[in-house]
């Protein structure tokens, strides 16, 4: 099987010939890694990553003057301010040109399988509100919030269609909703502001051919029925730390979606205990011998991992699911 | 519903803040005391921080029952200058040096003041001086560390490595996403709470005992 054909056949619920293999390796341990690998990609190379995570395109909102004076001043911006916002045109063929060199190394060079990270609506409106304000104005100002959401979500599926268009193999949209113990917001504010948006763009991207996944941090356990109904692919992370059980989720879950996980960066990755790295490996390969697992960092990898334990839980992932 | 400390009571609930500064300024043009304000806005967030600990409310109702509080302390608070009622307890609370994030943080520095602790907010990204030197001058009861990220652990345990080398005063509380009692524990830290409504139970007990 080629990267793709792998990563494909854990999402049609079909046993791979190996475990897909791939972190979130480089946003704190890149210089690292260049020291030991001489470069991230050649670490990715050496394991045999499965998937490559790209980045890119336009930002959605375009901020002007008014906005930028407000947030220097300390002022909220509050929901009527985004109403007046312009966004970007998702589809600007020159916005994609890094993105369009990337897909095709990714996808020609080396046959992996290409997802792109694309803005959730609450974690995109995170970085115009604050998350505090974002959370207060979802019970505050519920009709403006849907709205942004509505616009949000347009935008969302235009970007996603054009991701597409280059031959992107997945959209994820990347939306925290979890905390350590919960949800953030309660689950009737999902259904009725998260839930409308997202699966607006879930079939816009499988009625194209496409997967779709999701990211959100934290205990979803709440809204796990609703991740069903919109249709994700796959659901990265599935955050043992926060109360998402492997075991439940073989257990009731794992017919409607697949997950990426594997070592948390919470508790297990990056603290110098490499007998706790190695039972985690163990234990995941265990369980998911038969699939529904892409096997996975639960984030980045934190700087205080060092680059040799990295090297052991690769080597370990490695040899476990390759000998 | 007429009773000003009643509405008070319920505007905090529910966090609306309109309700809760009109319900204070009536409840004292009319002849409740500060005291007695100031036992509505603790009696709502009790309540907030009850329902938040067991699942049945999230975080941002807890947020706006915090700004409505402190709408409503805006016009409490020369009052109670005015008859010279102090919390009597002070948490001086931050962010350890790292770690920009401070959701956590500020929900436990909000439920704090709502359960009438006079709160030192530091902010984030605190170097363990800055922290201990804080608490010395705010003599403080409690002072409350946050972490969310695992790379700002390290942090927190010099910050209370710092604060325990010489014998002091307060009670060092710590929370946030990746900490554990048993890393709490491992610290020498003296308690460890898991949500913010737990930290207000956690406090009492410790100013309590000391």
């Amino acid at each position: 099987m080629t990267s793709k054909e792998r990563v494909e056949a854990v999402i049609r619920h079909e046993k791979p010939d190996r475990m897909p293999i791939y972190g979130w390796v480089r946003y704190n341990m890149k210089d690292k890694i260049d020291e030991r690998f001489g470069s991230v990609e050649a670490f990715e190379d050496h394991y045999a990553f499965d998937l490559a995570h790209l980045f890119g395109g336009p930002d959605a909102y375009f901020i002007g003057d008014e906005y930028t004076r407000k947030k220097e001043a300390g002022e909220e911006i509050e929901p009527p301010d985004v109403l007046n916002l312009p966004l970007n045109n998702p589809e600007e063929d020159k916005d994609f040109d890094n993105l369009r060199a990337e897909i095709k190394h990714h996808k020609e060079v080396r046959s992996r399988f290409v997802y792109v990270q694309t803005p959730g609506l609450f974690e995109q409106l995170n970085t115009v509100f604050g998350i505090e304000n974002h959370l207060c104005y979802l019970l505050e100002y519920p009709d403006e919030i849907k709205e942004i959401y509505r616009r949000q979500a347009e935008w969302n599926r235009k970007f996603a269609g054009k991701c597409l268009d280059l031959g992107v193999d997945m959209i994820h949209v990347s939306d925290d909703w979890g905390s350590q113990k919960s949800l953030l917001f309660s689950p009737d504010i999902w259904w009725d502001m998260i839930y409308p948006g997202q699966k607006l763009v879930a079939d816009y991207v499988k009625g194209r051919g496409g997967h779709i996944s999701l990211h959100s941090d934290g205990d979803i356990n709440l809204v796990v029925d609703g991740i069903k109904k919109i249709g994700y692919d796959v659901v990265h992370p599935w955050q043992e730390s926060a109360g998402m059980s492997y075991e439940d989720f073989l257990k009731n879950h794992s017919d409607s979606f697949s997950i990426m996980s594997g070592y948390d960066i919470q508790t297990t990755l990056g603290f110098g205990r490499l007998d706790d790295v190695r039972s985690a490996a163990e234990r995941v390969v265990r369980l998911f011998g038969n699939g529904g697992l892409i096997f996975c960092t639960t984030h980045f990898v934190q700087d205080h991992c060092s680059i040799d334990e990295l090297v052991f839980a690769y080597d370990t992932i490695c040899e476990l699911t390759r000998t | 519903m007429n009773d000003p400390l009643q509405q008070l009571i319920e505007a905090i609930k529910v966090g609306n803040r309109k309700i809760a500064a009109t319900a204070t300024q009536t409840a004292l043009d009319s002849g409740s005391s500060g005291k007695e304000v100031l036992g509505a806005l603790s009696e709502g967030m009790d309540d907030v921080g009850k329902r938040f600990k067991a699942n049945e409310i999230f975080v941002p109702e807890v947020l706006v029952a915090a700004r409505a509080m402190k709408k409503s302390m805006e016009l409490l608070e020369p009052i109670l200058v005015k008859s010279g009622i102090k919390p009597e307890h002070t948490l001086v609370i931050g962010t350890v040096k790292g770690d920009l994030h401070d959701i956590g943080k500020n929900l436990v520095a909000m439920m704090m003041k709502g359960a009438n602790f006079n709160v030192i907010d530091l902010g984030t990204n605190l170097p363990a001086q800055t922290i201990l030197d804080a608490a010395i001058e705010h003599k403080a009861d409690l002072v409350g560390l946050s972490a969310l990220l695992t790379t700002t652990m390290p942090a927190m345990r010099e910050t209370v490595a710092l604060m325990n080398k010489e014998p002091h005063p307060f009670k060092i509380i710590v929370g946030g996403a990746p900490i554990t009692q048993d890393f709490a524990d491992d610290i020498g830290a003296d308690g460890f709470a898991i949500d913010a409504a737990s930290t207000v139970e956690l406090a009492r007990t410790l100013v309590t005992s000391s």
